[in-house]
């Protein structure tokens, strides 16, 4: 990696050509080669994918009663899931913004793929909204009879701004790298592949004005995503908050779910990098720099999660209202205890403990505390979204929720959905951003300043 | 009307701004660059096949396209405000003015018809009379345990809350208080999203988790919110309050069904109800009886009220537990009908 | 709804001798002294003032109970609900309150008993009404605050939007930037050769 970096030189034209080539050239190597492994990957996808459309048009055949949902726990895993896929939504889009804006220049190499996870976890996630749905064929009247005063109607106002300023904050710091595709595909020969990247390339051509204009609009919408995403998961946990019940009831739903949807887009956005990076030998671009400081970014946010924790079962635990307690026992003790547990400890704590030692501080260490929080983040949405139900309203036993294999299938399905989308875009689209990449070495070029990102190459120099 | 309004300004502000500012930059574009500009130099030799204002112009309307999608959904709250599906017109009382229904339930009548050897005949005559799908009881009756260890039982309808939560909380207005009091449901127009039986804290909501089973009766009843039939899969059900039974002048299926007339139905309007046998006046009654609401603490305002009872009027003892299961008669009247647990 | 409604109020009068001091009361010898507004709306709150005496004396009884009643009916059933019920004081004066519900034409009789008796006596009091009131309960759900409403949804959706699109003028411009450079190439073509 970048030769001329560790004596501190400034890099010179003609390394920065060759870094922006052989740049280039790593990121092109997915949509030109692609291995038959690939195609058992998709051919697993898709197979799991039939699964679930099977599932679903049981589903639709016979009504939910094929679910494991009824009237005393009228929301299961559905809802669960997605209230996941939301939150890995937020890996994205926000990381990526926030990290933007705070000019924190390591993120270039991972705002790409950040980007994708966020437009390919809102998909997902809102396609299983349709899939929960009793009359799935009255889609529509939400819009037509739409009213502003239902949270459930915020909700999809939220999540469409979101993908839409997602999908647009996805295609406009594209536009160089797809442009440089257009270019290379039209040289190759390859005319309908050139067709459709000069859709997407706009006429790029690099020109100044296009630079200044492409720099603007990427900074408003970087700018006006942040809230757009904070809104999009208070909005959904307001679904849950805007309710009477034990559990829901709860001012501070909002944060919990914003602070839980950034951490589980965290931990998405580590595994899923982490795969890429292995696969797409991406070893010089992606280095430990990003693991760590992703891995740091989770550390802060195990603390967080603990505190509105305590803030949350703590002012209700010490009051224990009617229905708190049942709530409690189950939550703690009982029926859900395995899954809160393994949630706070497998989830929150080991996690923290992993990044805090320098020891486990490795990049399979941060992957690992990375699985471990995204499962755990997955078991805290289910029981936050069933155990609030099972509390009895009036005098008669709790129901026990227990999702059927019609649920797993599905949830099985929007998996494989999402990894499969992941999957596509990589043979489409470029996974890094290039020319962002080459411009902030350029700049680093300009500032004297070391033009190589790993810390050890500073240390080096210092 | 006011929220169409804005929401009509608000689409035109975005669409003009946008369109305004397309236009003018496209000129300080084209007045800007026209020389000077080095040409670029490895443009592509189809490139210039298609005339370049058109597949510009293309593009943009592409991807501006992409962005004005969605803002299809605003039309979505023409009719926010109210969203309620049409019912008749109200009943009137005395002076015109709209009878306000209310349930009074007198709990020192009810022993949950353990006298009668039976299942709760108000449960019973309601699933008869509104042909409920099992396993709904729209009116059911729980046993619940007092202080000091005996029970009462508590015929538990929709308390047709005055700030209905499920109301509050139902993305299409499928759910929505009618002028009468009584909380409706329109299954012609309910998503089944289910987010009302979420919000309801009195767990009165019921879902057509199947086909529901329909007997031919059913057929032949013109479907109204007031009375639910026939049942729809996918679809939210409950109490509806009987106000289309309350308008031809007889009393819900409940209050007419059980034997000890401890179910009241009437008009706060006028301030009068009756059990069927006798006639009272409401405010005095509710009063005078130190009348209770369910779950008061939730603000929920029900409009059906409870007076504090054993079942003390008819002779029953606290400490004498239990009641006969609910039944579904007519459920096997229909052929193949499917059925689900609670 | 202009003409005026002209309804009569039933009213009797249940005298029972709590009081030592009227024990010797029959019902025949009593006498009430009914006086209520001439003017009632329904929805407004009706005071009427009893004044209960022994009919030879003239003396007034404390501690009878008056009780206001009035015929209704309600989905078929008929029957005589109680509207108001007070107790006369020392002064032998009772004061029967309640809402008025009502905005029917009904006839009163004041009746009265003796104590121990269940024997009624009445004497007819009028009261004529003018006007009907409006709704005295009405059906709103929640609370309506003022200033408060979709709008403010409506209008943070739109400034949203509006930043959205604003942002798509990047890339509109990227694209009129090709476009005028490839004007400028094309006539540089044509002037070449």
């Amino acid at each position: 990696m970048a030769v001329g970096a560790a004596s501190g030189r400034v890099p010179d034209v003609e390394s920065l050509r060759e870094y922006e080539r052989r740049l280039e050239e790593t990121t092109l190597r997915p949509v030109l080669v692609t291995s038959s492994w690939y195609w058992v990957l998709v051919g697993v996808l898709l197979a799991v994918i039939g699964v679930g459309v099977y599932a679903w048009t049981t589903q639709l055949d016979n009504g939910l009663v094929v679910t494991g949902m009824r009237d005393r726990v009228a929301w299961g895993l559905y809802i669960s899931v997605f209230v996941f896929f939301v939150g890995i939504s937020h890996a994205g889009t926000l990381i990526s913004a926030i990290l933007r804006v705070t000019k924190a220049q390591w993120r270039t190499p991972i705002t790409r793929i950040a980007e994708f996870i966020t437009v390919v976890a809102l998909v997902c996630g809102a396609s299983l909204i349709v899939v929960d749905m009793g009359r799935p064929d009255r889609l529509l009247n939400v819009i037509i009879h739409g009213r502003w005063q239902s949270p459930i109607l915020w909700d999809v106002l939220a999540i469409t701004t979101y993908l839409t300023a997602s999908v647009i904050y996805l295609g406009i710091p594209m536009v160089p790298d797809v442009a440089y595709f257009r270019d290379r595909m039209a040289s190759m020969g390859h005319r309908t592949r050139a067709a459709f990247y000069r859709f997407f390339a706009i006429g790029w051509e690099g020109l100044p004005g296009q630079v200044k204009a492409l720099s603007r609009a990427v900074g408003v919408l970087a700018i006006i995503i942040i809230p757009i995403a904070v809104s999009v998961h208070t909005v959904v946990s307001w679904i849950f908050g805007m309710t009477l019940r034990v559990g829901w009831n709860s001012t501070i739903f909002g944060l919990l779910f914003v602070a839980g949807a950034i951490f589980s887009g965290i931990a998405t956005l580590v595994i899923v990098m982490a795969l890429l990076r292995r696969i797409y030998h991406l070893e010089e671009y992606i280095t430990k720099v990003q693991f760590v400081n992703l891995g740091y970014l989770l550390a802060a946010f195990t603390l967080i999660m603990m505190y509105i924790n305590l803030s949350e079962y703590l002012t209700t635990g010490f009051k224990l209202e009617e229905g708190e307690e049942f709530l409690f026992r189950q939550l703690f003790l009982g029926q859900f205890a395995g899954l809160y547990w393994f949630y706070f400890i497998g989830g929150l704590a080991i996690p923290g403990l992993i990044i805090l030692f320098k020891r486990t501080r490795t990049i399979a260490g941060i992957v690992t505390a990375a699985v471990l929080v995204d499962v755990a983040m997955f078991a805290e949405r289910y029981f936050i979204v069933i155990s609030a139900q099972r509390v009895p309203l009036l005098p008669y036993e709790p129901f026990d929720y227990m999702p059927t294999w019609v649920e797993w299938s599905i949830f099985a399905a929007a998996i494989a959905f999402f990894i499969l989308l992941i999957a596509v875009f990589v043979k489409i689209f470029p996974i890094m951003a290039v020319w962002e990449m080459v411009e902030e070495r350029k700049l680093l070029g300009r500032d004297g300043e070391s033009a190589a990102p790993a810390p050890d190459a500073v240390r080096g120099r210092s | 009307m006011t929220i169409a309004t804005a929401l009509l300004i608000g689409v035109v502000v975005v669409l003009t701004l946008f369109f305004a500012l397309r236009v003018l930059l496209s000129r300080r574009v084209r007045g800007g660059r026209k020389e000077g500009s080095a040409p670029s130099e490895d443009l592509q030799p189809d490139e210039a096949i298609l005339s370049g204002d058109r597949r510009t112009f293309l593009k943009v309307v592409g991807i501006g396209g992409l962005s004005v999608l969605p803002a299809v959904a605003l039309p979505a709250v023409f009719n926010s405000e109210a969203g309620v599906a049409s019912t008749e017109s109200p009943a009137t009382g005395p002076g015109g003015r709209i009878r306000q229904w209310t349930m009074i339930i007198d709990l020192r009548s009810c022993d949950g018809c353990q006298s009668q050897d039976s299942p709760p005949k108000c449960t019973t005559a309601c699933i008869e009379g509104h042909l409920a799908p099992e396993p709904m009881e729209w009116i059911q009756v729980f046993e619940e345990e007092l202080e000091g260890g005996g029970t009462r039982f508590l015929p538990t309808p929709c308390m047709q809350c005055q700030n209905p939560p499920c109301v509050n909380v139902c993305p299409v207005g499928a759910t929505f208080s009618t002028p009468e009091g009584a909380v409706l449901i329109d299954q012609e127009r309910c998503i089944g999203c289910r987010i009302c039986m979420a919000a309801c804290p009195y767990d009165r909501r019921f879902f057509n988790w199947s086909d529901p089973p329909i007997p031919p009766e059913a057929l032949l009843a013109d479907y109204s919110p007031d009375h639910q039939i026939p049942a729809t899969k996918g679809t939210v059900m409950k109490c509806d309050m009987c106000p289309d039974m309350a308008r031809a002048g007889t009393l819900p299926y409940c209050s007419q069904a059980c034997p000890n007339g401890a179910i009241y139905y009437g008009d706060l309007e006028e301030d009068i109800a009756t059990n069927g046998r006798e006639i009272v006046s409401v405010s005095r009654f509710l009063t005078t009886n130190n009348a209770e609401v369910l779950k008061e603490h939730l603000g929920t305002k029900p409009r059906v009220f409870y007076i504090p009872g054993h079942g003390e009027a008819v002779g029953r003892d606290p400490f004498t537990e239990g009641r006969e299961p609910t039944e579904w008669p007519w459920v096997q009247r229909v052929e193949g009908s499917q059925t689900w647990s609670r | 709804m202009k003409g005026a409604l002209r309804w009569l109020i039933l009213v009797t009068v249940v005298v029972s001798s709590l009081a030592s001091a009227s024990s010797a009361a029959r019902a025949d010898h009593l006498d009430a002294e009914v006086s209520a507004p001439q003017t009632v709306a329904a929805g407004e709150v009706v005071q009427m003032r009893v004044v209960v005496r022994l009919a030879d004396s003239g003396a007034r009884v404390p501690g009878a109970v008056v009780v206001a009643s009035r015929d209704a009916s309600m989905l078929g059933i008929d029957g005589t609900v109680e509207i108001a019920r007070s107790i006369t004081d020392r002064n032998g004066i009772a004061i029967l309150r309640w809402r008025e519900h009502s905005g029917r034409s009904d006839t009163v009789i004041v009746a009265y008993a003796a104590a121990g008796e269940v024997e009624f006596e009445s004497v007819p009091e009028s009261v004529v009404t003018e006007g009907l009131g409006s709704q005295i309960v009405r059906s709103n759900n929640g609370v309506r605050i003022p200033g408060l409403g979709a709008w403010v949804l409506i209008a943070l959706l739109v400034g949203v939007w509006a930043i959205i699109q604003f942002a798509m003028i990047g890339p509109i411009q990227v694209s009129r930037e090709a476009e005028a450079s490839r004007t400028i190439d094309h006539a540089g073509q044509e002037q070449v050769p």
